[in-house]
This record gives C-alpha cells, sequence and structure tokens, in this order.
C-alpha cells in the first residue's frame, strides 16, 4: 500500500513570489505528521493544494492515491478560526457539512448527535454556535471534521485557544485516531504539541523543506547539551576533545552552556569537572528540544535566503 | 448538483431567518399601508378652511366663490355617499326600486348631472334616509368635513385700501383666524390691464384654496364674458363637459372597458420590475457580509474543500433568488390578505386582478426575467464579495454598481409614456438592464424580433455573467488580499484561463 500523502516536487508560485518550491514528502497511513514553520513558510499553501482549494504550478500531489479532488470526501480538515456558521445550531452545523462530504441527512445527524454526546456537549447540540464558548465551538469544529469518518485528517492549529483540559482531551482524540489508522496532518507552532504527538514531522522555511524524518532524527541535529552552574570559569572546557561549545552564563541563561559532540555523554564532563577540583551547584544534561531544532533550522534559512 | 442544493437550501434558511430579512419583509406593506392610509388619514385631519372674500365689484365675484364652494362640499358628499352605497347598500336592489337614485350614486365623481340629482333628493340627510332599507351593513354614513368654509367679511368689506393690509392681518393671526381673505378689487376683469384680485393668507405653503379661488374666479370671468357674447344662452349650455371612456382592444371585458384588472395587468410588470430593485437593493448587503464573513472566518476553505467553488456560487445564487421569489410571495400574500381582510369591497377586484395576470402568457416571462435579473446582479455582487475583505474594501466597488443598478429606477417614469420608443428600445438591448426593461415592456407589446433577440440576449448575458463572475469569485475567494484594480479585473474577466 502506497503513501496517504504524497507530495513530489510540488511547487506554487504568485506572481513573482514563490510560496512552496520544489516539496518532496510522504507520510504513512496512520501515522501522526507535524507540519511546522515559521508564518510564510508556505504551510497554508501546501495544505490548501492537498485540499485542492489551489493546484500547484509543478509537481504531483496524491492523497490516499489520487487527486485531492477526487478524494475531497475522505478528508476532513479543520482550519486555525473554527470555520463554522456562528448562526447555526451545533448539531446542524455538524450534519450540514457531513452531508456535503456525502451522508445522508439522518446518518449525518445520527453521526452529529454521537459526536457531540462522546465529547461531552450533548447538551449543547441545539445551542446556536455564537452561544458556545471558545474551547466548545472548537470542539464542534473538530467533531465537523470528523462526522463523515474521513481518512485522512487535515488540522490546522487544532490546538489555538484552547485550556489545557481541552488540549488534553484534543491530544487524546487525535492519538486514538491515529490508532484507528487514520492520517493525519497537523501544522502547529506548539513545538511542545509536536514533540508529544508527532511520529514524523517536516519542517519548511520560506516556501521550501528544510527537514523531513522523526522526532528523534530532529532531535540528533543538534547536539547534547549540559547546563553547569558553578562559581569558577568553565572556560578551560572549550579545549577537551568532546566538547563542541562553551557558553558562559548569561541574561537569557543562568549557567554554562556546554554542547557535547555526538557519541560522549555526561560523565566524561563530570570527570573534567572533578579533576578541576570545581565544585557544582547545578548538573542537568538535555537532549535538544524540538524548538532548538526549529529555531536552528526555520532561522538559519531565514538567514540565508 | 445535490451539493449545491444543500448549500442553496442553507443560504436560504441563513437569509431568511435573519433578522433583517423580516425586519424588511415587514417593512413593505407596512410602508404600503402607510403610502395609501396616512394621505388620506391627513386629509381627513386637516380643519376646514375659513376664508372671507371682499369683493369691490359689487358681489358677484364673492357669489360666484361661495356657489364654488358649496359645490365642492356637495359634491364631496355625494361621492363619499357614492363609495358608501357600493359597500354598505344593496345597490341592485335600489337599481330596480328608484333607478334615478341609483343613477346618482352609480355616477363618477364630478358628474353635474348626479350633483343636480343629489340635491334634489335632500342632499346627505335626504338620500341617507332613502337608501336605509337597502343598508347590508351596520355601518353608518359619516360625512366628510368639507374642505372650505366661506366666511361673510364683515368690517373688513368696509376697510379702506390703505387700511386693507392691517385689518386683513387682523383677520389672519390669533385664535378662530380665517386661513385666507380674498379681496377682488373695483374693476376686476379678465383684461390684462384690470387690477389683479388679491390672495392674503399666512400660510404660502398650502396652495389648495388659492387655487380654488382661481378656478372659481376664472369661471365667473368666462359666465360673464358668456353672458355678453350670448346673452341669451343659459351658461351651463355653453359649459358642456366632453365624457371620454376608456376602450382597449385587450381589455379582458367583453365591451373592451379598461377595467382595474386590465390596469393592473399592465401595471404589474412594472410593480414586479421596481421590486426587482428592492430584493436587489435587500440582498446585496446579505450577499456581501455572507461572503466577507465566510472568507474571514475561514469558512470558506472549509466549504471548499467539501463543494467545488461552482457547486458553492451557485448554491449561493440559488439560495438568494429562492429567499427573493419567497420575499415576493410573501409580500403578494400580505397584501392581498390585508385587502381582503380591511377592505372587504376590493376582494372581488383583487380576484379578478389576480386572474387578469395569472391567465394571460405573462407570467412565465415575468418570472423569467425576475430570475435572470436577480442572477445577474447577485453573481455580481458574490464575486465584490469574494475580492473585498473587509465591508470597507467592498464599499469601494459596491458604490459604482449601486449607481449602475439604480439607473432602471431613474428611467421608470419617462418609459411609462413611452413603452415602445427609442430610449425604451435601446436599454432593453443593454445587457445587465435587459431584465428589467423587457419585463417593464411586456404589456405594451413590442416587436416580436425585440422579445425573442431581448429574451436570447438576457439568457446569454446572466450565463456569461454568472460564469464570469463565478471565475472571479473562485479566484479571490481565498485570497486575503486588497480587490484588483477595474482595469485588472475586466483583464482578467476577458482572459482565457
Amino acid at each position: 500500500m502506497g503513501p496517504a500523502l504524497d507530495l513530489s516536487h510540488v511547487s506554487k508560485r504568485f506572481g513573482a513570489f514563490t510560496a512552496v518550491r520544489d516539496l518532496t514528502f510522504s507520510h504513512a497511513a496512520g501515522r501522526i505528521l507535524g507540519f511546522l514553520g515559521p508564518n510564510g513558510a508556505g504551510k497554508t499553501t501546501t495544505l490548501r493544494m492537498m485540499l485542492g482549494l489551489v493546484q500547484p504550478d509543478a509537481g504531483s500531489l496524491h492523497i490516499l492515491g489520487q487527486s485531492p479532488g477526487e478524494v475531497r470526501h475522505r478528508i476532513g480538515y479543520l482550519p486555525e478560526e473554527r470555520g463554522l456558521y456562528k448562526r447555526m445550531r451545533a448539531d446542524s452545523v455538524i450534519a450540514y457539512f457531513a452531508r456535503l462530504k456525502g451522508l445522508d441527512r439522518r446518518t449525518a445527524f445520527a453521526r452529529a448527535h454521537a459526536m457531540l454526546e462522546r465529547f461531552g456537549l450533548s447538551d449543547f447540540a441545539r445551542v446556536r454556535v455564537e452561544g458556545l464558548s471558545k474551547g466548545m465551538a472548537q470542539k464542534v469544529a473538530f467533531i465537523a471534521t470528523l462526522a463523515h469518518d474521513p481518512d485522512v485528517l487535515i488540522l490546522d492549529e487544532p490546538f489555538s485557544g484552547l485550556d489545557p483540559l481541552n488540549r488534553q482531551s484534543f491530544e487524546a482524540a487525535i492519538r486514538s485516531l491515529a490508532h484507528e489508522g487514520k492520517t493525519i496532518l497537523f501544522s502547529t507552532h506548539s513545538m511542545e504539541q509536536a514533540e508529544r504527538l508527532c511520529d514524523h514531522l517536516v519542517i519548511l522555511a520560506r516556501g521550501a523543506k528544510v527537514f523531513d524524518g522523526t522526532l528523534q532524527a530532529a532531535h540528533r541535529l543538534l547536539p547534547r547539551k549540559a547546563r553547569i552552574g558553578a562559581a569558577a570559569d568553565l572556560g578551560f572546557l572549550r579545549n577537551l576533545a568532546f566538547v563542541a561549545d562553551v557558553a558562559a552564563p548569561g541574561p537569557d541563561h543562568p549557567h554554562w552552556e556546554i554542547a557535547l559532540r555526538e557519541g560522549s555523554d555526561g560523565a566524561d564532563l563530570l570527570s573534567a569537572c572533578f579533576e578541576q577540583r570545581i565544585a557544582l551547584t547545578y548538573f542537568d544534561l538535555s537532549e535538544p528540544s524540538l524548538q532548538d531544532v526549529f529555531v536552528s533550522l526555520a532561522g538559519a534559512e531565514a538567514q540565508n535566503p | 448538483m445535490t451539493r449545491a442544493l444543500l448549500v442553496a437550501r442553507s443560504e436560504f434558511l441563513k437569509y431568511v431567518t435573519r433578522r433583517g430579512f423580516i425586519i424588511s419583509l415587514l417593512m413593505f406593506p407596512v410602508w404600503v399601508v402607510i403610502g395609501g392610509v396616512v394621505p388620506q388619514w391627513i386629509e381627513s385631519k386637516t380643519p376646514t378652511r375659513s376664508f372671507t372674500v371682499v369683493d369691490r365689484t359689487g358681489g358677484a365675484f364673492a357669489f360666484a366663490i361661495a356657489k364654488a364652494v358649496r359645490d365642492d362640499t356637495e359634491g364631496a358628499e355625494r361621492d363619499a355617499l357614492s363609495d358608501y352605497a357600493a359597500a354598505n347598500i344593496d345597490m341592485a336592489a335600489l337599481r330596480v326600486k328608484i333607478p334615478a337614485l341609483a343613477a346618482m350614486l352609480d355616477a363618477p365623481s364630478g358628474d353635474a348631472a348626479a350633483l343636480a340629482q343629489f340635491r334634489k333628493s335632500g342632499g346627505v340627510d335626504g338620500v341617507r334616509a332613502r337608501i336605509s332599507p337597502w343598508r347590508t351593513t351596520g355601518q353608518a354614513f359619516e360625512p366628510p368635513r368639507p374642505r372650505f368654509r366661506f366666511e361673510l367679511p364683515g368690517a373688513l368689506e368696509k376697510s379702506p385700501p390703505s387700511d386693507f393690509p392691517r385689518k386683513a392681518d387682523a383677520q389672519l393671526s390669533g385664535h378662530g383666524a380665517l386661513y385666507a381673505v380674498v379681496l377682488v378689487p373695483h374693476g376686476f376683469s379678465g383684461a390684462k390691464t384690470a387690477p389683479e384680485a388679491e390672495f392674503w393668507s399666512i400660510n404660502a405653503s398650502d396652495p389648495e384654496l388659492e387655487h380654488f379661488v382661481q378656478r372659481a374666479l376664472t369661471d365667473e370671468l368666462r359666465r360673464q364674458v358668456l353672458a355678453e357674447i350670448a346673452p341669451t344662452v343659459a351658461p351651463e349650455t355653453l359649459k358642456p363637459s366632453a365624457r371620454l371612456r376608456s376602450l382597449d382592444p385587450a381589455a379582458s371585458s367583453g365591451n373592451h372597458q379598461v377595467s382595474l384588472a386590465d390596469q393592473a395587468r399592465i401595471y404589474a410588470p412594472a410593480v414586479l420590475a421596481f421590486l426587482l430593485l428592492l430584493t436587489i437593493f435587500m440582498n446585496a448587503g446579505a450577499l456581501l457580509s455572507g461572503v466577507i464573513e465566510e472568507k474571514s472566518s475561514r469558512i470558506v476553505e472549509v466549504m471548499l474543500s467539501c463543494v467545488t467553488p461552482v457547486e458553492f456560487m451557485t448554491g449561493k445564487l440559488l439560495g438568494a433568488a429562492a429567499a427573493s421569489l419567497l420575499t415576493l410571495v410573501l409580500w403578494a400574500a400580505m397584501l392581498i390578505g390585508g385587502a381582503a381582510i380591511f377592505l372587504p369591497g376590493a376582494a372581488a377586484n383583487i380576484g379578478s386582478i389576480l386572474f387578469s395576470i395569472f391567465s394571460t402568457g405573462l407570467l412565465p416571462m415575468l418570472l423569467l426575467c425576475f430570475i435572470c435579473g436577480l442572477l445577474i446582479y447577485a453573481s455580481i455582487f458574490l464575486a465584490i464579495g469574494s475580492m473585498a475583505t473587509s465591508i470597507q474594501d467592498a464599499q469601494a466597488l459596491v458604490g459604482p454598481t449601486m449607481i449602475l443598478v439604480m439607473a432602471p429606477l431613474i428611467m421608470m417614469p419617462a418609459l411609462l409614456h413611452d413603452p415602445n420608443g427609442t430610449i425604451a428600445t435601446v436599454l432593453s438591448w443593454i445587457p445587465i438592464y435587459t431584465p428589467f426593461f423587457l419585463m417593464f415592456r411586456l404589456p405594451w407589446h413590442p416587436p416580436m424580433f425585440e422579445m425573442i433577440g431581448a429574451t436570447v440576449l438576457m439568457l446569454v448575458t446572466t450565463v456569461v455573467l454568472v460564469l464570469q463572475m463565478g471565475r472571479v469569485f473562485a479566484a479571490h475567494v481565498l485570497t486575503a488580499e486588497r480587490p484588483p484594480r477595474l482595469g485588472a479585473l475586466l483583464r482578467k474577466l476577458v482572459r482565457r484561463h
């Protein structure tokens, strides 16, 4: 079985501006893809091409092996803003989108009520969207995305504006959907959520792909970093072979920050400090965060157009 | 198509559940009622205007004016009795039993012989008593308030010319004042060199009495001239009134008499053309704000992930057209229902009017014009909405469009005089106006080649414009850019994909 999402050398221009440049990636069914990039990186244009809203100028794009227009009814899309008609009732708006995706009226309403109940909103089924809280409306929009039981879910900033509890329930729902075999792509600016949810990451910057791989592979892009609290000068660590860089404490970081070369661990560092009889007040060894990787990749691309 | 119909249904429900829609729906009959009832109410509440005449020529002109006042008052009473009898008296029985009285009541307004018969029958009290046995309702007759009352001049008559303005002013001011004072000076006649009569009043904004007095004076001058030319001939015989009967070979009645239903058949298309404009004005705002809201909340992306742009726009157009047709039907129902309830005497007329409109071949053509007009303008407004990111953006394009839309409204009164003239013909061939003017001209039987040509033009325009506006809609509905300049837009429209 081929990949659920398959983009090959896709480009899109708007006049002289190239929004997406030679983008290639694929994504297997039943997995969660984090689609990351700074503002203006080309994420929205790529999502619109996946939805068949705009046509690529070059390259090919397949969803479930077909063109987006052919599998429109098998895709669920949740835009960043809620994308709901404010004056429609919750169950009606869910059923309306489900019917547009091919469900008959009775099934659409039955599915809407079942899902509203599953998400704890059955008491609000007949309430107009404009009368719901932001979290509730976001849930209704999410349900509207799922009501027709799509195979592919495209979620654009699904967690924006949600409180921690709602965010947690959304994350659980997304994991559960992936477990059921749905293909999920979500675009986000929250690196923490991407780290918690995604098995696969694609990072865009200035319309081009700068990373495509697993979370582990992303972490390996940057060296591990140790943070050490000490009154003494640790500048001597620069001379050690397993140390890549040393940064003295500064306004944005209160400790010494030591970047380690690949293959080394904290024990070497502790031994070196011990040999110099340096008293340590703080020691922490951590993997680089996705935030670090993102800033490193997207920032570098932004500085080297 | 199913998806377009689903969108249409949703759009239709959105329109008809808007508060604005319901207010507009109710406002129209309210305005019709206000337009019909308020002038009559104002007239009924206008106090009788008392005035006096100082006649320094010997009294003939004062007498003539007083007689005119009496004729006017009694004429109004006879007209009111005639209307009352039509609704409250068994006229068929009355025509058999007292034909002269019935003929007096059946006569049109201003009929001199009927007025004479009215006087002969004892005026209001006499006629009321004679017709009461044939009353079919319990409603009593209320005579109308006289428009004018003639008062004797009193001391004013003796005032010297130099003191007349001061004395007249005293009569015209304060409680119980006169409405006007008329001075007919010594030597007043129809000659150009003769002194003019004077109309003194502080109510210069109401010329009704002034015109009335002028007509009465003119009639008296004519009578005097006639008396000099033909002293032996009675003035009435030299003042004949031509009676003209209005006939139409296409009239629905067998005797070609133009009935209310025939007039309705002729004016219904003009009214429908006006209502088309009204519904366009009503829908324009809703269409624009709907698309702009869908763009700003990104609903449009969700919609276009479900349906194609063509299905989306088709649904919107069908929804707007259905809402407009519903508006039309409800307005008509409200007016007919209101008339049937509040004007029971008009029920038969309403029936014949409806029969006249439905029985001719007009209705399908009227509906076609109405729908084409709606689709043309709704698609233009949808395209404008798709290009705008805010109502402010849209206003820049809506302004000129509205001026274009209003053009038929400005031309309509002129076209009523010459519905098949050059202007009407030229306007019928301007594609965006064809639905209005074709609809407007239908009852006047324009030449067949014009009918066919304009219909084809209208259909082609509708299809082409909806498709072109659909292109604009699809191209702009997902963008967050400001609207393009008109030149760039036109270039886009003519360029092929």
